[in-house]
């Protein structure tokens, strides 16, 4: 069907493109390029972004590819991939993740077939806010602070303090998340992220959830919760704090997602009863290794 | 074809004064020879560094171009980034000959990031970028070579501050290690690679014989005046010792062109000047004294027989007295069809701190228009001083670029 497809650079004639076909986009902190499976003049197939993840230190660079046409061909698929390993060889591009994690087994299994790995996964459960409530009850009978303790903490609305919240979340994920950009109103969202809060000890804030409700189900993103905290009381008492105010405002369902290497949260997660909706894999590959 | 090859050097931040100077423009031989064989002179200075380097490689008003400040509006919509390719809005003269045919080289000339060549190479300004501590793991940035055919050999040519020690480096300091280490010599090792890098592209580029043209940018003068801010550069012996070096470049790189080549020379900070040398141009004269920034690349053209209709300037004629050279251009430049994007929207709007940054971005821009109008003598200094009051700065903080203005020109409230 296309006997002279191509893969080219279009940064500079369809980089307004990158709006419409990547989301991601939004938080990268380099100019990405973009390039385009392209069968005949100005009709893509196929688009590739890629950026490098900081500007100076780590090399990384992160990819993206989506396919223009609805019908699936995993030729062009294919096409674009070899391609785009091969321009990473052409530039000494050594470390490539891809930017958004695969839900979907095929997708998984093509990239598998270009030597991508997988590097962590996330799951996304379904749980009841009941649930969870009870769970961290029974973790705070244990450890329940005094009042005098309690009367050094505050809960401020999640966009009160965006500075410290940042600081925050960079400590914990290397990065600004996604979510974490979302919650902090960066971006526009069909959730309401009214239920996101922060969890402040005088002025220092020590822990954050971002929680964005859509049709009656409370998205929990992953919690920040500052290195001091972590296995401290603040831990379970936040969380069931949060999960009281959803459920008097009528939010029974929740979905979480939990990262594999947060081994904390995967056992409480397992402890959760809930059904698994997706499980997502990160994927990565040393382009260098791929050459030899 | 062009009446001969090119080869245009842009030294941002080299002095005129060093040239002019009688106890220093000795130490500068080669720009001293070019002076002394061709057309020169200074014009007035037009605001910034970005505003002249892209005035006089465009041709076009900075409102034309989009080259008014170090950033742009990223073209996908979410705020801003470094000033590249997608966000300049007129050709560069490499771009129209590319175009008509002519093979031209571009190393490091101020916002190519992202460019295409058809028949030449392009090394943008992110390709000699230090951004790895690592030599062996230093990867090219997509978008800094067009085209990809000669990346890997490119790639080679690159210099990495690990490769030069401390002991390279002093002698910018006339051999005291205490100024250099004071100064940094990780910043200073990084400049000169940058620097190094350039001209070992540009070397090679020229021992290619595949190119007729050749734009290649040094920018080690830049980067010292960015890390020295408000010291008086020409006496320091950094600066003074690194001019020489750039000096010995421009000779080697004149040097390895063939003969009848016209060798361009221009700088934008402190004040613009420009070299022009070729066969049948006037030698050790000046330009014309209504000369301006704004006509030195159609004059450039006018030399090497093209012109475009959409340059904002006039080519003036450099012909010696008595010269029998056709003064005409030859050929018409068409403007280039890779140039300015196609209009798809951005689907999601820009985050909230990205606005801050857009909104910050057009107030620099506004700004930087204003001194640039003021300076040129154009009344609409007082427009871009408009715009900054209806988005709400109020006089106390405008009142310095105020008065810097009114300097210039009257104030049509006033009138």
């Amino acid at each position: 069907m296309f006997q002279h497809i191509d893969f080219i650079d279009v940064t500079l004639t369809h980089s307004p493109a990158i709006g419409r076909y990547f989301e991601g986009a939004r938080d990268c902190q380099v100019a990405p390029s973009l390039f385009a499976v392209q069968a005949q003049q100005n009709v893509h197939l196929a688009y590739v972004l890629l950026y490098r993840n900081q500007m100076f230190g780590d090399p990384t660079y992160v990819f993206e590819i989506k396919l223009t046409a609805q019908d699936f061909d995993d030729r062009i698929f294919d096409f674009a991939v070899e391609r785009l390993l091969e321009l990473c060889r052409q530039h000494g591009i050594r470390y490539l993740n891809k930017q958004q994690p695969i839900v979907d087994q095929d997708e998984m299994r093509r990239f598998q077939q270009h030597g991508f790995k997988m590097n962590r996964w996330l799951v996304r459960k379904t749980v009841r806010v009941a649930t969870i409530l009870a769970l961290f009850e029974k973790v705070l009978k244990r450890f329940k602070p005094s009042a005098q303790t309690l009367a050094q903490f505050s809960f401020l609305p999640y966009t009160d303090n965006t500075d410290a919240l940042n600081a925050l979340c960079n400590q914990g994920f290397g990065q600004l998340t996604h979510e974490h950009l979302y919650a902090t109103g960066e971006y526009p969202s069909t959730r309401d992220y009214q239920f996101s809060t922060a969890f402040y000890k005088g002025e220092e804030i020590v822990a954050s959830l971002g929680i964005g409700v859509e049709d009656g189900c409370a998205y929990l993103d992953p919690l920040n919760i500052a290195s001091a905290y972590q296995d401290t009381w603040v831990f379970a008492y936040f969380i069931a704090e949060n999960m009281k105010t959803l459920l008097d405002h009528g939010i029974t369902e929740s979905q979480i997602a939990i990262i594999q290497d947060n081994q904390k949260m995967t056992r409480i997660s397992q402890k959760l009863e809930g059904k698994v909706t997706s499980t997502e894999a990160f994927i990565y590959q040393k382009v260098t290794d791929a050459q030899e | 074809m062009l009446k001969s090859n090119c080869l245009w050097v842009h030294l941002p931040h080299f002095d005129w004064r060093l040239l002019m100077d009688d106890d220093t423009s000795q130490l500068f031989p080669n720009l001293l020879d070019l002076i002394h064989t061709g057309t020169s002179g200074c014009f007035r200075r037009s605001a910034t560094n970005i505003i002249t380097e892209g005035i006089l490689l465009t041709g076009m008003t900075p409102e034309k171009s989009n080259i008014v400040t170090a950033k742009c509006n990223r073209p996908d919509g979410y705020g801003i980034t470094d000033l590249c390719r997608p966000g300049v809005t007129a050709p560069f003269f490499w771009e129209y000959l590319d175009a008509a045919g002519i093979p031209c080289v571009a190393i490091n000339m101020l916002g190519s990031h992202f460019s295409k060549s058809e028949v030449g190479l392009v090394l943008s300004d992110a390709f000699c970028r230090v951004t790895d501590s690592d030599a062996d793991n230093w990867p090219l940035s997509p978008g800094s070579v067009s085209n990809l055919a000669r990346t890997a050999k490119m790639s080679q040519l690159r210099w990495h501050p690990s490769q030069i020690s401390e002991a390279d480096l002093t002698w910018f300091f006339n051999n005291d290690l205490q100024q250099l280490q004071t100064f940094g010599s990780k910043s200073l090792a990084r400049m000169v690679c940058e620097t190094s890098s350039v001209h070992a592209a540009a070397t090679q580029a020229i021992e290619d014989q595949s190119f007729v043209c050749h734009f290649v940018r040094y920018t080690l003068l830049q980067d010292l005046a960015f890390s020295l801010a408000k010291q008086p550069l020409r006496s320091l012996p950094v600066y003074r010792n690194a001019a020489m070096l750039i000096d010995g470049l421009v000779g080697r790189l004149v040097q390895l062109m063939q003969t009848k080549t016209t060798v361009v020379i221009t700088a934008s900070e402190p004040a613009p000047f420009a070299i022009i040398c070729a066969d049948a141009v006037g030698r050790d004269a000046l330009f014309d004294k209504n000369m301006g920034i704004y006509d030195v690349l159609p004059t450039v053209a006018r030399v090497l027989g093209v012109s475009a209709a959409k340059w904002a300037g006039t080519a003036y004629c450099l012909a010696q007295p008595g010269s029998t050279s056709d003064w005409q251009p030859d050929m018409q430049l068409n403007l280039p069809q890779s140039v300015g994007n196609i209009n798809l929207d951005a689907r999601f709007p820009p985050s909230r701190t990205q606005q801050k940054d857009i909104q910050g971005l057009q107030m620099a821009r506004w700004t930087t228009l204003a001194q640039h109008f003021a300076l040129m003598g154009d009344g609409k200094a007082w427009e871009m001083i408009k715009q900054l009051e209806s988005e709400g700065l109020i006089q106390d903080q405008l009142q310095p670029l105020t008065d810097f203005v009114s300097k210039h020109v009257k104030n049509p409230k006033q009138a």
